[in-house]
């Protein structure tokens, strides 16, 4: 892989290969994972690529991609940890990057890092909950990605998929690295 | 998607919108219908970049439309002279740069920048660094803007001391500038490395850099891009691999070594080999003590019988080998030798795990930023930035001897930062046992962790030669680290806070566990005890499963080989 290739590709691919076929020898998983090391930065964070800065959306890329290959050993459990939990905000909202305004989104994409790297304790849950529920529409249904904002499915899904990780046991369990319902996951005979 | 305020509107409102928007569906869908006659006839014209323009101008994050303009574009490099080219390419950038007034975050946008760039004949870089200068003015934080300055910055030879003095100008006017201290932290070792090949900064400059940070977060004490950075500079270099220790015992006979760093044994040329009296194992299968993952620090062997005699004195000798070539290899060794009539023997090498050696120059900088850091706080008690800094520097100073202070500040962080409480205990927990362990250089055989408030457990590969291990009266909710217990024969873990053993099962010494007055309920949360070869006594007093009777038969039944076991 080139070096114009982003984290996104990195981790659909990975994906792709583990879940449609199980055959990760198909890929150069080495020269992936070098590649996704040089996206690391100061923070403990990924970037989309060697150089870029941190953010929320490229963590998940990387950190589930590293998940898939058994090498989650490489991130710095603490320190991103420490960066992913300042995401959250005073209105119990998570953003992507600091400074950045909270969003419904990145409760999945920083949740997800967190619970891969099992640091998922370090955010007040409650105040997430809080936060993603008044994101909802009570009139048309569906979540937005703050509150008063339009809703639609992207922010309705990770809004929901964020719930079932807090704990929302209406929900079905969701796995963190793949984004998909753990039942489909075991019925597909994959671990992580 | 994003920032779009739900606006409320009549019906008639609605209406109104719901027919404009269906006209520009209409066209749109024209447009992309036109697009698609044209490209699978495989035509590449002007035509072609026409409409293509006219539907990006409104929806720049359409790939596909930016894929055949830059079939187009090929063709052109392709088949026309290099000044048409050249004229193609300026009237591009000209297309993508009022693409990027609409919509500066697009993907689609700076990533056909670039490689218009990259097929123009003759690039002008310098306006290309001027229109990032421009971008960034509107935005500091816009990274795709960021990463495009480096993309122009590689192809036209800038250096990074230039970005770096880019990156001073940008700190010293701006706020919110996250990424400027960012692009500092890729640029300062690159500049300014140090000479041990840590790939870390070089001394001086690294003290003339603390001295700017330190400007920076007391002119403004809430922007976080200073504290985050500070934090950086604090730390250290990464780890080499070697070996860091060696066991080895009679009953059972094996051998354990431990390493620096987790590796995989057999692949990427990382192998552990033994030698018994200069003589070498063969067929050596190491196992992973840590569950979960191909990879770990510390790794056993069962040592073939015959290969220790049951009381004679053997010189055992560790070989850790790594490297792409055999003349990159770096072999490293680690011996120890058991005595004729002891059962075991170890060798360690002092780790540091807290303490670091810093120059008197360095000690006198942090001294007095942490001085300077205490009295923010006295002026901003409720500064969690200041306090956390407090914390670490006090770490880098003298972890031994201001541990209780370190503690107090922590505790101070958790009721001025309730949301990240848990973070900021299991940072306490890891620095008790950075303490304990410098202080008793894990070779002791007899480690007491009692009532001391973790609530994490760090560095278990660190007690891989402890026997006995008290962890009673802590806030433990997870045992998951205790399978690198490898030598433990009596564990303690009463009042703590566990719903499951998970962590606890094959511990192949452990003869006696009391796990008085946690959360265990049911059968399934003691199972994993099950493969504990040797476990004899099991204290499980004071759990909620004591007063389900059922429960209580079915522990007995899946734990057969355990003698004493107490439930009530």
């Amino acid at each position: 892989m080139g070096n114009k290739t982003i984290l996104q590709q990195v981790f659909s691919r990975f994906c792709l290969v583990f879940v449609a076929q199980h055959r990760l020898e198909a890929i150069d998983v080495n020269k992936a994972v070098q590649h996704i090391l040089a996206c690391r930065n100061f923070d403990g964070g990924f970037g989309t690529r060697p150089g870029s800065e941190s953010h929320a959306g490229q963590i998940y890329c990387c950190v589930g991609a590293l998940a898939i290959v058994g090498r989650l050993h490489e991130v710095d459990a603490d320190l991103l940890g420490w960066w992913l939990c300042e995401r959250q905000l005073p209105s119990g909202g998570l953003n992507g990057r600091p400074e950045k305004l909270p969003d419904v989104c990145y409760s999945w994409w920083v949740l997800s890092s967190l619970t891969i790297i099992g640091r998922l304790h370090w955010i007040d849950k409650n105040k997430l909950v809080d936060f993603i529920l008044a994101s909802q529409d009570e009139e048309t249904g569906g979540f937005a990605d703050r509150p008063g904002d339009m809703v639609d499915p992207f922010h309705t899904l990770f809004g929901l998929a964020g719930l079932s990780l807090l704990g929302n046991r209406s929900l079905k369990h969701i796995n963190p690295v793949f984004c998909m319902s753990q039942c489909i996951i075991d019925r597909l005979g994959l671990t992580v | 998607m994003h920032g779009r305020l739900k606006v409320r509107t009549t019906a008639e409102q609605q209406e109104i919108k719901r027919k404009e928007r269906a006209e520009k569906v209409k066209k749109f869908q024209a447009g992309l219908h036109r697009v698609f006659q044209k490209r699978d006839a495989g035509e590449l014209d002007a035509e072609a970049l026409q409409i293509t323009a006219q539907l990006l101008a409104g929806n720049p994050d359409v790939s596909t439309l930016w894929n055949y303009r830059r079939a187009v574009l090929q063709h052109y490099i392709d088949t026309k002279s290099e000044d048409e080219v050249q004229a193609a390419c300026v009237e591009e950038l000209d297309f993508l740069e009022s693409c990027l007034r609409v919509n500066p975050k697009s993907y689609g946008v700076w990533h056909h920048r670039a490689w218009t760039l990259s097929g123009a004949p003759r690039p002008d870089w310098t306006r290309e660094l001027q229109l990032c200068d421009k971008f960034l003015e509107y935005d500091e934080r816009n990274f795709h803007c960021w990463d495009h300055r480096r993309f122009v910055v590689k192809c036209s030879g800038v250096s990074a001391e230039a970005e770096l003095e880019f990156t001073d100008t940008k700190i010293s006017t701006n706020f919110s500038n996250y990424s400027s201290w960012y692009y500092r932290s890729k640029l300062l070792p690159i500049v300014h490395p140090a000479t041990d090949g840590s790939g870390r900064v070089a001394e001086a400059e690294l003290l003339k850099e603390f001295q700017l940070v330190q400007n920076a977060f007391f002119t403004d004490p809430n922007d976080q891009s200073a504290w985050f950075y500070h934090r950086w500079l604090l730390g250290k270099g990464e780890q080499r691999l070697a070996l860091d220790c060696i066991h080895i015992s009679r009953d059972p006979c094996r051998a354990s070594v431990r390493l620096t760093k987790p590796v995989k044994l057999g692949h990427d040329h990382v192998s552990l080999s033994i030698s018994v009296d200069g003589k070498p194992v063969e067929d050596c299968r190491w196992k992973n003590a840590t569950r979960g993952s191909d990879y770990g620090m510390l790794w056993t062997y069962d040592v073939p019988r015959g290969t220790l005699t049951e009381r004679g004195e053997h010189v055992i000798t560790a070989e850790l080998s790594s490297g792409d070539n055999d003349d990159d290899d770096k072999r490293l060794s680690l011996s120890c030798t058991l005595p004729a009539d002891r059962g075991e023997c170890k060798m360690a090498m002092r780790t540091s795990f807290c303490r670091s050696r810093m120059t008197a120059a360095k000690t006198e900088t942090l001294t007095d930023e942490l001085e300077s850091c205490k009295q923010l706080d006295e002026l901003e008690p409720n500064n969690k930035w200041a306090l956390l800094t407090i914390v670490l520097l006090m770490r880098a100073l003298d972890p031994l001897g201001r541990e209780a202070e370190t503690l107090d500040y922590l505790s101070q962080l958790s009721e001025v930062d309730p949301y990240r409480g848990n973070y900021y205990r299991d940072l306490g927990s890891k620095f008790i046992m950075e303490n304990v362990l410098e202080q008793q250089q894990h070779l002791e055989d007899k480690v007491a962790l009692k009532d001391k408030g973790l609530t994490a457990l760090y560095y278990t590969e660190y007690l891989a030669t402890v026997s006995e291990l008290n962890l009673a009266s802590n806030k433990l909710t997870n045992v998951s680290q205790c399978c690198h217990l490898q030598c433990v024969t009596k564990l303690i873990l009463d009042d703590n806070e566990l719903e499951s053993c998970v962590g606890l099962g094959q511990l192949p010494l452990l003869v006696e566990l009391s796990l008085q007055n946690n959360k265990l309920s049911t059968v399934d949360a003691v199972a994993p005890l099950s493969t504990c070869p040797r476990l004899e006594r099991l204290d499980l007093r004071g759990n909620p499963m004591a007063s389900d009777c059922a429960v209580v038969e079915s522990v007995r039944a899946a734990l057969p080989q355990v003698r004493e076991l107490l439930l009530v």
